[in-house]
């Protein structure tokens, strides 16, 4: 990406893809919340990526590093609104836990073998969380290979302030949003976000139907009619099998797409609750909205499942 | 009789904030002790807890021997990171 000053407008050059990126400086249509400080804190991590993401171009018509760009050319992770760090380190010092440091010390190093092990282990999680912004699975892995590129050209960038994995997850959502856009201008993120659920109480989306709590009028109102079982060692154990994944993976494909995205990162991806509100760019209660549904979503899928599967076996 | 500050409806509507610990300190304590005497509410939250597990067995990275990096990048990575390209 170019290191224009900040304040100029930067062009679209992306050395490590060659492709073109529109959504310079924009504020994700993604955000629907009228949060004021979430949507700058948005713009800025936007402009943030963009300056971090890909190596500097020595072809490139604003130069090698802008001298008022001194922060841009440091960060390789979004800016964000509460970072009290703003010197011009160039090559940042990897911090993080041990085995990150280990793995971007090889990285840096040329280390074919652990660049190898990095892809393997991150490839197809990249490649999921990527068919959340894109139209298809042959879009989500370019998009997957373009976050790779870009994780060649930046690691020496990286400076430790969120997992390896973050990071990762961060600059292919940036891009898998960017593309997205492109790839289907006619519906932008605005209006797919209307297509979230909404109305209902909290417990109704969140997968529990109102029906199982006791009505207002009744004794003990508002406590269960209908509890949840206690999954015992038989449906434990058998969460752990194929056919229950499968259970879970048709529950997740189903979701909004917002709600996917907070639940992939979240316990699939196992990315902490801070890491997911950074790398989306949504605010803490936001995200714990969309878990509340997803998860709870399910669970409820879940329940249907085991209970289904507990009365065949009681039956025969 | 038990005081019971909280009803189960309630409990579902907040127990992500919960379990997310992000709930006033006297809610916490209100959800955590209709808890304690609620096992419709217990086995709920165990089933969420239970669910989180399960979804985390979802990413399962490909462990085959035969699994080759996507096209190009071994030749990107070496030529960016080989001894002449760092």
């Amino acid at each position: 990406m170019c290191y224009a000053p900040r304040g100029q407008r930067h062009c679209n050059a992306t050395p490590a893809s060659g492709r073109m990126v529109g959504l310079v400086g924009t504020v994700s249509p993604w955000l629907t919340g009228p949060d004021l400080n979430t949507l700058r804190r948005a713009a800025r991590e936007a402009r943030g990526l963009m300056d971090g993401l890909a190596a500097p171009d020595a072809g490139h018509p604003h130069g090698r590093r802008a001298t008022r760009c001194t922060r841009d050319a440091r960060v390789n992770v979004p800016v964000s609104a509460n970072d009290p760090d703003v010197g011009p380190t160039v090559l940042a010092a990897p911090g993080g836990t041990a085995e990150d440091r280990r793995m971007v010390a090889a990285l840096r190093a040329g280390d074919e073998a652990a660049f190898t092990q990095l892809v393997r282990r991150h490839h197809a999680a990249l490649v999921r969380v990527a068919q959340t912004y894109v139209p298809s699975q042959a879009v989500a892995e370019e998009v997957a290979q373009e976050t790779w590129m870009a994780v060649i050209s930046g690691i020496d960038r990286f400076e430790g302030r969120s997992s390896l994995k973050t990071w990762l997850f961060r600059i292919l959502i940036y891009r898998a949003r960017a593309r997205g856009e492109r790839e289907r201008r006619t519906t932008p993120w605005s209006a797919l976000a209307l297509a979230d659920d909404d109305g209902g109480t909290a417990s109704d989306l969140a997968g529990v139907d109102p029906s199982r709590f006791r009505g207002a009028d009744a004794l003990w109102a508002g406590h269960w009619a209908a509890p949840p079982r206690r999954w015992d060692g038989d449906a434990e154990a058998r969460l752990e099998a194929g056919e229950t994944m499968n259970v879970l993976r048709a529950v997740v494909d189903a979701l909004p797409a917002h709600q996917r995205e907070v639940l992939l990162l979240r316990d699939v991806y196992e990315l902490s609750a801070a890491d997911v509100c950074e790398a989306l760019g949504i605010s803490a209660a936001n995200q714990r909205v969309l878990l509340h549904r997803a998860r709870g979503k399910a669970r409820a899928a879940l329940e249907q499942y085991l209970d289904a599967r507990a009365g065949s076996e009681a039956v025969r | 009789m038990i005081h019971d500050p909280l009803d189960c409806q309630t409990l579902v509507d907040v127990v992500t904030d919960w379990m997310e610990d992000a709930v006033p300190d006297q809610q916490r304590a209100q959800i955590e002790q209709h808890l304690a005497i609620c096992a419709g509410c217990t086995a709920y939250v165990e089933q969420l807890r239970s669910t989180s597990r399960a979804l985390r067995q979802l990413d399962q990275p490909p462990g085959l021997p035969s699994f080759s990096l996507p096209g190009g990048l071994l030749e990107a990575f070496r030529a960016r990171r080989g001894t002449d390209g760092s």
